[in-house]
């Protein structure tokens, strides 16, 4: 099981904003979402979670609203905002030449 | 720039929270709970039994106390926290402490309050002293009345000054004023001083390029000559000697430019006013008539030097003989005028902490 803590530094939050671009979630749709797509190599923990989505909502990146939840629960859910938009495309384009960079390396020696 | 852009939306986004407060912690409160709601159901749908699913989604899931904290800290909230615990912790120790809690602040008021004495001495007395030869013989001769105890004094009064005192080496008038400069291209509002010849002889300060006034030219009647201050010369000749000889229009009447004097020279009065001294003109050719009224209020002022070896109380004594004279001999104007002599360099402290007024040089004009 992947801790949060082995992602790659900043990376979680653009997962975050990454699966937030399709639809809004509460938190455990979210990590449960990463998760999924990842073939369960990422495991979010709530402890790594509840802050990052606390902290990308004080930026200004994603807004919360109380909402029922599928089960018929009122649950808290986190949507993009236009500037979340924008940070999400320059956090993308920054992994996509990280990512690039780093496959260079690795594969050339 | 941004970086204070940052912190002062973190600062306000940290004050909001503080008034959402009870808000915000029953979301998260319910945020969580709702995810262990979750976890549970899936650990259930596992097959898990209903205990063993909440206990495992317990762990799974970590301290609730640790990740609330972590989101608080988010939020900006944990800051304030501490900083209150402290304070409150602060003010509980010295509640308990008054003995010492009352030390610490008379040590620190004690400490403050010297510190900012010393500061005013050693600024006066090293930072801006004033920049004249000997300066423990300069000396400033109020008026005093029943209005104050630095007043100006009349003109015909600082002339039988000169005349009756036994005290000091020279005792020299001025006073502000302002003058139009034409004839010379643009015109130009300049702020002048007039002074009496031996003003400079008394400040012991030479002309830098030319001359300063001699007696027989402070006086009505004689063909006007005048000098420029340093920042004039610079500003308006372009540091030209040539300007010794030349004439100069202020207020329509021709003077004759006789010398520079340096920058280290102001003049200056009252309310931290930075009057510059563009020009110098005699000022017994002033011929004002309310200005040779004995009995006008008078905006003259007056420095001295002492004679050597005399000490400023006998100054003072000698002055008081002087008003006492003129008190006589002018009872209707001179009835309540005295005399108050206070070294000068007292009197520029004064002045800079009080700002009522100084003589001083360029250096002090900050103050």
């Amino acid at each position: 099981m992947s801790k949060p803590d082995d992602l790659v530094q900043g990376t979680l939050d653009l997962l975050i904003l990454k699966v937030l671009s399709l639809e809004p979630k509460h938190g455990w749709a979210i990590a449960k979402r990463i998760q999924q797509i990842s073939k369960e190599q990422l495991q979010v923990q709530q402890g790594s979670l509840y802050p990052a989505l606390y902290r990308l909502e004080q930026q200004g990146w994603i807004e919360a609203d109380w909402r029922a939840s599928e089960t018929g629960r009122d649950a808290q859910f986190y949507s993009l905002t236009t500037a979340g938009r924008k940070r999400l495309e320059a956090e993308l384009a920054h992994w996509n030449r990280l990512s690039h960079a780093i496959n260079l390396v690795v594969r050339t020696t | 720039m941004r970086l204070l852009m940052r912190w002062t939306t973190r600062a306000i986004v940290a004050f909001r929270s503080l008034f959402r407060r009870p808000r915000i912690e029953r979301e998260l409160d319910a945020e969580l709970q709702f995810h262990l709601e979750q976890q549970i159901a899936e650990n259930v749908a596992a097959g898990m039994s209903a205990a063993a699913a909440r206990a495992a989604a317990l762990r799974s899931l970590g301290s609730i106390a640790h990740v609330k904290e972590e989101c608080r800290d988010s939020l900006g909230l944990r800051f304030l926290d501490e900083l209150w615990q402290d304070l409150r912790y602060t003010g509980r120790t010295l509640i308990k402490a008054p003995t010492f809690a009352l030390t610490a602040i008379v040590t620190l008021a004690l400490g403050i309050g010297a510190n900012t004495a010393i500061f005013s001495v050693v600024d006066g007395a090293l930072l801006h002293p004033i920049p004249f030869p000997n300066p423990d013989r300069l000396v400033a001769v109020y008026g005093t009345s029943t209005y104050g105890d630095r007043n100006g004094i009349s003109y015909p009064n600082v002339l039988d000054w000169q005349r009756q005192n036994q005290t000091f080496e020279d005792l020299a008038a001025w006073r502000l004023d302002t003058f139009t400069l034409t004839g010379r291209g643009r015109a130009e509002h300049l702020v002048g001083v007039m002074v009496s010849a031996n003003l400079f002889s008394a400040l012991q300060v030479h002309a830098m390029v030319g001359r300063t006034f001699r007696p027989d030219e402070d006086r009505r009647g004689v063909a006007p000559q005048a000098m420029i201050g340093e920042g004039l010369w610079v500003r308006r000749f372009g540091r030209d000697p040539q300007i010794i000889g030349q004439p100069l229009t202020l207020n329509g009447r021709v003077y004759t430019v006789i010398g520079v004097v340096p920058s280290i020279l102001r003049l200056d009065r009252a309310g931290g006013s930075s009057f510059a001294n563009d020009v110098f003109l005699p000022i017994g050719i002033y011929d004002d008539p309310l200005f040779l009224m004995r009995g006008s209020g008078g905006n003259t002022r007056v420095l001295a030097r002492l004679k050597p070896g005399i000490s400023l109380a006998q100054a003072q004594a000698d002055m008081n003989v002087v008003a006492k004279n003129l008190a006589n001999a002018f009872p209707e104007s001179n009835r309540s005028v005295g005399v108050n002599v206070m070294m000068l360099e007292d009197d520029a402290s004064a002045i800079c902490a009080a700002c009522s007024g100084r003589y001083s040089a360029r250096s002090v004009s900050s103050c």
